[in-house]
């Protein structure tokens, strides 16, 4: 009896082995299912830092903020392109993201934390709190599955039993203060996007265009505006709390290389997101409302859904750029941040790479930000200055670049990388290139083929055998 | 307080006029050649800029000479920015609105390059004078702009309802192919339209900048933002493609913004704001505006 049990569970218990480790397996390969092509880039990029940070001479302190403004225009780029390429709702505002990250952040930290390094638990799990309240609102109101809003219910409660310890046990870690004021930053900016995503409803093309166009700038007024001088500093800025709060005597390329780390860590996150949502159900989703709004309509697909969704998804990872703009690259945040050329960043950097494919933008942003903090004013300007032209340099990049993404959108709206990639295909094709490639190679190929031929043909012989000699 | 109405009205009324012009050249644009213009705002500019650069920076011409060689070099530079850039992707909503913004930083980035980031004054061809009107000052400037304006958007309804082009402009705003199909050469009255709007842009610019109603005889490279929004806030109110929309909606605009700059502490510098908040409120409300899409370009 008790050996039969004994083997009934041990049978249930293989059983359900197996099944977790399928269910592992199968969750590993659906978050590394990313095309090669990107995570090659992004493996490229990692490598590519190591020579540079570790050789101080080589001028790492020099070169790496370049990569890291990189890697946060890739972020922005990304989440610009999610929203424009994939779900067709334009919008010409995405500074309002970059900006008002910083501001929520460093308006918690001057004004509630006093500008306070550490905070004590108790205070982080309340704000969690808040966090996750404002989750579930979100989650109610776009629609979530329901294991997922169990799930949140979940992290609810638990949160608020921690709460609840941790007033009564009393505050005895603590943790910086960004680990904070980030978080609530990203979900208020998650919740402006969802709100900026509401006229969205009705409001379509153009209209959408000029109304996400002005709300950044109207937010910047606001910010400069004497009133509220107390709250926002105007011209002077606010600084923000560090999110890597370094030992004393952290030498500055150890400094840099973290900071570069953390960041191209971020964009592999959100890159990869990004990307997992492009191409998932909601992704097709998102690019039948580009397509046509009426048919997807008449489909069936809820389209407010998925556009207030897209809005909030591309408003997060917006928001996660201009956090990292104004924590990591920045210790500060200015009104220039909700500024028009801010809006404009990823326009240049998808055209650059090819808008609607969400590995363009990180390679546009990268190509971007070399030309523009490196090749521009180190090359360019001198010899501008030689002919004797005195310009701003300000004015003449952004000029240059506006040249370059008039060219791109009317003569070569593919961009860069989508052409690359597009060659790098055609080039796989084995018909390409049998058209292509010289006289050896399609003998070769085409001996292949037809050895395959004879091998499937001869499977097929010995099948038909097996049957007979059944029958 | 009934000071401060009647400073609203008289204040509103003058500016509604110069918005209205603004507003006539965008709503045109779109109404024929279904192109929102982000860049109008830059055009009103460089009309301003090209009428410094003609009568003071480059040439010394009489001012009324230079004005009128500014409006017509806008109206040019207008109709060669619209074949270069708008003309190959017309019909792609993304793509325009992507070009016309680019251009609107082309040119402002363009304007601080030859004119330098500071403020320049503007000769006066009329004089600065000021006379009261029932207790508000008025300066003879902006009056003679006002009455100009008015009389400039009648002659304008009157071509639009009366002449052969104004009537082919109806028409291919109501449908394109059945205009191309009667003998319309659209292409042509495309650049025809670009030209017009380029050119009442500078007009209204030219009013906007020498006047009190703006900015008081100077330029800057950052007015085209300001007029840009209200000129929008107007559009959408009264419906794009609308010429009596955008009439009606221009002195809504103007008399809020007016409110805001007198009751709100301040709230010069958040005028901006109130064009923004009556945008929203129309575009959730009534997205189509008032009188957009059911009767297009009629008067």
């Amino acid at each position: 009896m008790t050996l039969l049990i004994k083997s009934k569970l041990a049978d249930s218990l293989r059983t359900v082995k197996s099944y977790s480790v399928r269910a592992y397996s199968s969750f590993i390969a659906n978050v590394f299912d990313v095309p090669p092509r990107l995570l090659a880039f992004l493996c490229f990029l990692t490598l590519l830092a190591i020579p540079i940070c570790w050789f101080n001479s080589f001028g790492g302190t020099r070169y790496l903020p370049i990569f890291i403004h990189a890697s946060i225009l890739a972020i922005l780029g990304a989440s610009w392109d999610l929203l424009v390429g994939r779900t067709g709702q334009v919008s010409l505002g995405h500074a309002l993201f970059f900006g008002i990250g910083g501001y929520v952040s460093g308006i918690l930290y001057e004004q509630l934390y006093g500008f306070s390094y550490y905070l004590t638990t108790s205070v982080l799990l309340m704000v969690v709190l808040v966090a996750v309240v404002i989750g579930v609102i979100l989650s109610v109101l776009v629609g979530l599955r329901r294991s997922m809003r169990i799930l949140l219910m979940v992290v609810l409660v638990a949160v608020v039993i921690g709460v609840i310890l941790s007033v009564l046990v009393g505050s005895w870690i603590t943790i910086p203060v960004a680990w904070v004021t980030v978080p609530i930053a990203l979900a208020i900016g998650t919740l402006l996007a969802l709100l900026i995503g509401l006229p969205a409803l009705r409001v379509k093309g153009p209209y959408l265009g000029l109304f996400t166009l002005c709300i950044p700038l109207i937010v910047q007024s606001l910010v400069t505006w004497p009133p509220l001088y107390w709250l926002t500093h105007a011209d002077f800025g606010i600084v923000t709390p560090q999110i890597i709060i370094y030992p004393l005597g952290t030498s500055l390329i150890i400094r840099k290389s973290v900071e570069y780390y953390f960041t191209l860590t971020l964009l592999f996150i959100s890159a990869v997101a990004i990307y997992k949502v492009a191409i998932s159900k909601t992704g097709i989703v998102f690019v039948s409302i580009l397509d046509n709004e009426l048919a997807a309509k008449a489909c069936g697909i809820n389209v407010t859904k998925y556009k207030l969704l897209s809005f909030a998804i591309s408003g997060l990872f917006g928001v996660l750029a201009g956090c990292l703009y104004s924590h990591v690259y920045l210790p500060k945040v200015y009104p220039t941040d909700l500024g028009l050329t801010n809006s404009f960043l990823p326009i240049i950097v998808t055209y650059l790479g090819g808008l609607g494919t969400i590995y363009g933008p990180i390679v546009g942003a990268y190509i971007y930000t070399i030309l523009d903090d490196y090749a521009l004013p180190n090359h360019f300007l001198p010899i501008l200055r030689m002919m004797g032209v005195n310009t701003p340099y300000y004015e003449t990049k952004n000029l240059i670049f506006a040249v370059i993404v008039i060219l791109l959108v009317i003569k070569w709206p593919r961009g860069i990388a989508r052409t690359i990639v597009d060659k790098l295909d055609d080039l796989a094709k084995p018909r390409d290139i049998e058209e292509r490639g010289p006289r050896i190679w399609k003998k070769y190929k085409k001996e292949q083929k037809e050895g395959r031929l004879r091998k499937i043909f001869s499977r097929f012989k010995k099948k038909q055998e097996e049957k007979e000699v059944k029958t | 307080m009934i000071d401060e109405i009647l400073k609203i009205l008289i204040w509103g009324t003058l500016i509604g006029g110069c918005y209205s012009l603004l507003a006539l050249g965008l709503t045109l644009l779109y109404g024929v050649a279904r192109v929102v213009n982000l860049a109008h705002g830059s055009i009103f500019m460089l009309g301003v800029f090209t009428y410094y650069a003609f009568s003071f920076r480059y040439l010394t011409l009489d001012p009324w000479l230079a004005l009128a060689t500014a409006i017509i070099f806008t109206g040019l530079l207008g109709v060669i920015l619209y074949r270069t850039t708008i003309h190959p992707i017309l019909g792609d909503e993304v793509a325009t609105l992507v070009i016309t913004i680019t251009l609107a930083i082309l040119i402002q980035n363009l304007v601080v390059i030859l004119f330098g980031s500071a403020k320049v004054p503007l000769i006066n061809p009329m004089g600065e004078k000021f006379f009261n009107f029932l207790g508000v000052t008025v300066s003879f400037t902006s009056a003679v702009s006002f009455f100009l304006s008015i009389s400039l958007l009648f002659v304008v309804a009157l071509f639009v309802n009366k002449s052969k082009i104004g009537k082919s402009m109806r028409a291919v705003s109501q449908d394109r192919e059945a205009a191309m199909l009667m003998g319309v050469n659209v292409n042509r009255l495309l650049v025809f339209v670009a030209f017009l709007s380029a050119m009442l842009a500078a007009i209204a610019g030219f009013m906007y900048a020498i006047s009190s109603l703006g900015y008081f005889g100077y330029a800057v490279y950052y007015m085209w933002f300001a007029p840009l929004t209200s000129s929008f806030a107007i559009v959408i109110l009264g419906g794009l493609g609308s010429v009596k929309g955008s009439f009606l909606g221009s002195f809504v605009v103007s008399y809020s913004q007016q409110i805001v700059a007198v009751f709100v502490p301040q709230g010069g510098g958040i005028i901006s704001l109130a064009a923004l908040v009556v945008m929203v409120a129309i575009l959730l409300i009534r997205p189509k505006g008032f009188f957009g899409k059911r009767v297009e370009m009629e008067e």
